[in-house]
């Protein structure tokens, strides 16, 4: 059991924090230079500052108590999660004003004095635990109706985060779903056959009334990136033109930091958060878009490798959990930046302003840190082993 | 167990992330320069536009009359005065950034900062300019609503090619742009203004052009016409505006009357613009293309002269509220001169719009000349008379017995010189009826001819042969009369042709109403012997008519001529005594034509809605809505009229008559023609003769020589004609082979 792979194991979570720190990093410069101006204090990124402190601690936290033992936690956490989410939308009907606030028309935060807490951040995070939990030992899933349940786990969370309405998130927690279906040994063609149903399904939800008419303009948008038309350029793809163009002009190696004419004349909407990824293209060139996707890539792989050595059922799952997660999320959001995916409002991982998806974030990094870190020796059996005769 | 599914799993990611690599590469490697420059594009300031000079108007001489000045505008940006919402959190988002003594503030504190501003900036323009707010507002609203409408328009055709979006987010170009609010500031206001606003990214002090009225523009002040901001309609309907710089802007100031509005696409120039960045580094520039010159017919220092003969004509007598004058260069038919009496200036305009829209007895603000429609009376029986011969219903020879009165007993068909205890004119022939103006020649002709095809002759005579077409100069003021045609009797008057139509309208009374212009260009064509029409700006690219009056013989023409030689020199004639001339041989008519008073006051009664109702007494509908603080579209229920002008005189029905003179000179080789009207002047030989021969006067002494004496003519024409004009007109006259035998 203990062979070279499994020494390496504990060394694992440092280059995951490393990568994570580094694009964190990259954030704070990017927000820095998006507010930067003679003697102005750079609000964001002080604040910003403040939730990595915090993220951080939660990591530590993560650490001592030890993945198992969340594991444990996983159901009432989960339960405390929907219990907020089904507040939040009630928070529509009923006026919860002071503590549930109505921002651009959507109810996600839940405020309690300077705290801000947007739950379908975390939401994902107990997901992921709350689903790993379920799928650990069992071998039902292995038939269609055993799909069932991990289906009902993630569709709940899911309506609940639609009706915040936060598109983005609810979609995250799909992919999430079918890489830990996957990993944990579902058979491929039963999720082969859910994806393509889901596939057809798509038109149907395009022209259900599910789907808000922004929404759609922006999915016509991507498909109709005719940068000659100012109409496009003015009004249905005003976003995507103005990344595009921002993360063009940095060309290779980028207009210099805090030098981009972009954001000294807040060209930029939402420069600092959905868009970030255009900041940095801005400011540091392709380049710079290299380093955010090799510290992903640095996570990723990491993360896959823990989860391969691992021998605990529950790690390994969490570990692809949080992987596929933070994966889907920076796919979307870089691929919506560059014109490759219709817009939704998606923060880049690590490195977007905004306190609960960072901390979220860094308790995601603090699991499969946990994961890594040596203990003793595992007595289980091998994961996943089941009789195949069955 | 399943650990290949992790290598599986790590598949996706790397391969999407070759894509991303891929996208990105093309993005900022490939195509980086190209979007470089887009990023240019897109650091670029709001266009700071140049206003061009709109183009002068000249007289025909090349007198300035009216010019454009360099001035200075207070200009509003359209975020700031739509209190766009988005606009405003990002102003107040730059402010909580730049400002220490804002920093740290709340985004709602630093929007209220931000609207209390834009509060303090009107505040601010209203006491520098002394413009009262509510007009302020007016000027807003009116560029908002103009702005709004464009966006609703531009919605609705991307909706039709199937964008689904709120209107509020369509973003035009007319959202980046300045306004202006506050026209032509004095260096004062300037001053003040520069103080208190300077920090403000809103509000911008921008150069713009002022007009200006020469001394000489006085006379022409209707003609000359006026600016006024352009309407939403004619936005949308400008043939150029999808050119950026030359369309109009809401907000804009384009001619709205007269040769402001008739040489709009020559006037209106071309804007330049000014390109800066963000940064403050200018990057393009393009200079206006100033507006092209008007230069008019008219000669501004005749205008002149005309326009005091007739101001001391119309003071003579208190009944008297206005007169006209136009005269015509027979040859060339360019308008010498159109005179409307009272006049206004531009200052007055400007400061008491509202005392001469309620003048509603002398009418400053209409322009008679082309706008008012008067009975023509006497001055269109050569027209009737030429009717007669192309229906042949007229002998020349032919002697009509005249006693003062057409039928007996009756006590309404009388000659003038009934009215006047004059006995008849006794016999009288084609070219005597003309002579001595006689009304029963006139009855007769008219009823033989009968209605239709009397005023079928007028149409082609007044309109010209081949055409519908109602105004023959272009001004917008410009009204075609009443020709009561056919048509027009069944579908206006909604009637039938009595018996009497053909008697009344062949003296022209009756519903026949034309105006002075149409009067002048009458007798032009008389003398001339086609139509052509009247032409009032000498560098317009127009096209020009030149036609023929079906039916009209040269002996009729020659008959009819010869008549109006007659009624002014040769004794007995009615405008002898009062038109003729020694050195000029002047043909002309005389008309007193019968009207009705006018309304000058009447009561108003306005519906509020709700059965409830309020009256004022005024004389004009916009005077009784101010008085009573209604707005605009408030509804009239009831009008009654409260008084009339002129008043009765002498406990009779029919107020004083309209004075006509028409005519033009010489005999011989016409050049000039002439109409004028005097309002209630009474008798069109003792009122509007002496004023025509005035202005024959003055067009004789006119150093651009018109018209010359006659010792001239006779010294280098017609040395050897005897005297006896009327033998040999006929031979010499050479317009005469025009006509159709």
């Amino acid at each position: 059991m203990i062979g070279p792979r499994t020494r390496l194991l504990p060394v694992l979570g440092w280059p995951v924090l490393i990568a994570a720190l580094t694009l964190t990093a990259l954030g704070l410069l990017g927000a820095y230079a998006g507010e930067a101006g003679p003697d102005v204090r750079p609000v964001k990124a002080t604040k910003q500052l403040v939730h990595l402190g915090i993220g951080l601690t939660g990591l530590l936290v993560v650490q001592i108590v030890g993945y198992r033992e969340l594991g444990r936690w996983a159901y009432p956490l989960f339960g405390l999660i929907l219990v907020l989410l089904v507040l939040l939308v009630v928070a529509r009907k009923i006026n919860l004003a002071p503590i549930i606030p109505e921002r651009r028309n959507t109810f996600r935060w839940i405020v309690l004095g300077p705290i801000n807490i947007q739950v379908s951040e975390y939401a994902k995070i107990v997901y992921i635990l709350a689903l790993a939990q379920y799928l650990r030992f069992r071998t039902n899933y292995r038939t269609i109706r055993g799909l069932l349940m991990p289906f009902a786990l993630t569709l709940l969370p899911m309506g609940l985060i639609l009706k915040e309405p936060d598109l983005g998130t609810s979609i995250l927690l799909l992919p999430t779903l079918f890489v830990m279906l996957f990993v944990a040994g579902a058979k491929i063609k039963h999720l082969v056959l859910i994806l393509l149903l889901g596939l057809l399904a798509a038109p149907a939800f395009y022209y259900s009334p599910l789907m808000n008419p922004y929404q759609k303009e922006r999915i016509k948008a991507l498909f109709r990136q005719d940068e000659s038309d100012v109409g496009w350029r003015q009004n249905a793809g005003y976003h995507l033109y103005r990344s595009k163009v921002a993360l063009g002009s940095g060309g290779f190696s980028g207009q210099g930091f805090t030098q981009g004419a972009f954001f000294r004349h807040d060209l930029l909407p939402e420069e600092h958060n959905d868009f970030i990824f255009a900041v940095i293209g801005h400011q540091w060139g392709f380049v710079g878009c290299m380093v955010v996707l090799l510290c992903y890539l640095v996570i990723i792989a990491s993360g896959l490798t823990i989860a391969s050595i691992t021998t605990d059922p529950l790690g390994r799952l969490l570990a692809v959990g949080v992987c596929a997660i933070l994966c889907a999320q920076a796919l979307i959001n870089t691929g919506m930046t560059i014109g490759l995916m219709p817009i939704t409002g998606m923060s880049l991982p690590f490195v977007s302003m905004g306190g609960s998806g960072l901390i979220a974030c860094y308790l995601g990094v603090g699991i499969l840190i946990s994961v890594a870190r040596p203990r003793p020796i595992d007595i289980a059996r091998k994961p996943f082993e089941y009789d195949r005769s069955e | 167990m399943f650990e290949r599914r992790l290598k599986v799993v790590l598949t996706i990611p790397v391969i999407c992330g070759i894509i991303l690599i891929a996208r990105l590469f093309q993005l900022q490697v490939v195509f980086g320069t190209s979007y470089q420059q887009k990023a240019d594009e897109a650091l670029l300031a709001p266009r700071h536009f140049l206003p061009p000079l709109r183009g002068r108007i000249l007289d025909r001489y090349g007198r300035l009359l009216v010019s454009d000045e360099p001035a200075l505008d207070v200009t509003v940006f359209y975020g700031a005065l739509s209190m766009n919402e988005s606009y405003l959190q990002r102003l107040a988002k730059r402010l909580g950034r730049q400002d220490p003594r804002w920093r740290g503030a709340s985004p709602s504190e630093l929007e209220a900062e931000i609207e209390d501003r834009i509060r303090r900036m009107w505040l601010t323009l209203e006491q520098a300019s002394d413009t009262p707010l509510y007009s302020l507002r007016q000027r807003r609203d009116g560029i908002c609503d103009a702005v709004e409408r464009i966006r609703r328009s531009v919605w609705k055709k991307r909706q039709r090619d199937g964008y689904e979006e709120p209107l509020e987010s369509v973003r035009l170009r007319d959202d980046t742009w300045f306004y202006s609010v506050l026209r032509d500031i004095t260096p004062e206001v300037r001053t003040r203004i520069e103080l208190e606003l300077s920090g403000l990214p809103f509000v911008r002090i921008e150069p713009s052009v002022r007009r200006v009225w020469s001394a000489d523009a006085r006379p022409l002040c209707h003609l000359l016409g006026n600016l006024g901001e352009v309407s939403a309609r004619r936005i949308d309907g400008d043939p150029r505006k999808d050119d950026p710089l030359a369309c109009y802007r809401s907000g804009d100031r384009a001619g709205v009357s007269g040769v402001e509005y008739l040489g709009e696409m020559m006037l209106r120039g071309k804007r330049g613009y000014e390109e800066k960045n963000l940064d403050g580094h200018r990057k393009e520039f393009q200079p206006p293309i100033d507006g092209l010159d008007v230069q008019l017919t008219i000669d501004a220092s005749l205008q002149r002269r005309i326009a005091e003969i007739l101001e001391s004509a119309v003071a003579e007598d208190s009944h008297r509220t206005g007169a006209s004058c136009v005269v015509l260069d027979i040859e060339t038919q360019d308008v010498l001169a159109l005179v409307s009496v009272p006049s206004f200036s531009h200052e007055q305009f400007k400061k008491e719009y509202r005392v001469l829209r309620d003048d509603a007895k002398r009418r400053p603000l209409l322009f008679r000349a082309v706008a008012e429609e008067y009975q023509p009376g006497s001055i269109v029986k050569p027209i009737s008379l030429l009717a007669g011969f192309k229906h042949q219903l007229v002998d020349p020879k032919a002697q009509v017995y005249c006693d003062g009165s057409f039928i007996p007993e009756s006590t309404f068909w009388h000659c003038w010189t009934h009215w006047k205890g004059l006995p008849g004119h006794g016999y009288v022939a084609a070219e005597d009826s003309i002579m001595h103006s006689c009304n029963i020649y006139f009855y007769g002709l008219g009823q033989r001819l009968n209605a239709q095809r009397l005023t079928d002759f007028y149409a082609d005579f007044i309109y010209g042969p081949d055409s519908r077409r109602r105004s023959t100069t272009g001004l917008i003021e410009e009204r075609a009369g009443i020709i009561p045609t056919y048509d027009w009797i069944t579908k206006k008057a909604k009637r039938k042709y009595r018996r009497a139509d053909g008697r009344n309208y062949a003296i022209g009374q009756g519903e026949m109403q034309i105006t002075p212009l149409q009067a002048a260009n009458i007798y032009a064509t008389l003398a001339r012997g086609t139509y052509r029409d009247p032409k009032i700006i000498a560098n317009h690219p127009r096209q020009e008519r030149d036609e023929r009056i079906q039916g009209v013989s040269a002996e009729a023409v020659r008959i009819a001529r010869r008549g109006l030689y007659r009624c002014v020199n040769e004794m007995g004639g009615t405008a002898y005594k009062h038109a003729r001339l020694d050195h000029l041989t002047i043909c002309g008519k005389t008309g007193s034509a019968q009207c009705v008073a006018r309304v000058v006051e009447m009561k108003y009664t306005f519906d509020l809605g709700d059965g409830e109702t309020e009256y004022a007494i005024a004389p004009t509908i916009e005077n009784a809505r101010e008085m009573l603080n209604l707005p605009r579209n408030t509804k009239c229920i009831r009008r009654e009229v409260m008084k009339r002008w002129p008043p009765n005189r002498t406990e009779e029905k029919t107020p004083q008559t309209h004075a006509w003179f028409a005519g033009f000179a010489p005999y011989r080789h016409p050049r000039i023609a002439i109409a004028v009207v005097i309002e209630h002047g009474g008798s069109g030989g003792q009122t509007a003769g002496p004023v025509g021969r005035t202005i024959f006067g003055a067009l004789l002494e006119s150093p651009h020589a018109y018209l010359r004496p006659i010792s001239y003519v006779q010294d280098n024409l017609i040395k050897s004609s005897s005297v006896d004009e009327t033998a040999n007109a006929a031979s010499l006259d050479p317009l005469a082979t025009n006509l159709q035998p």
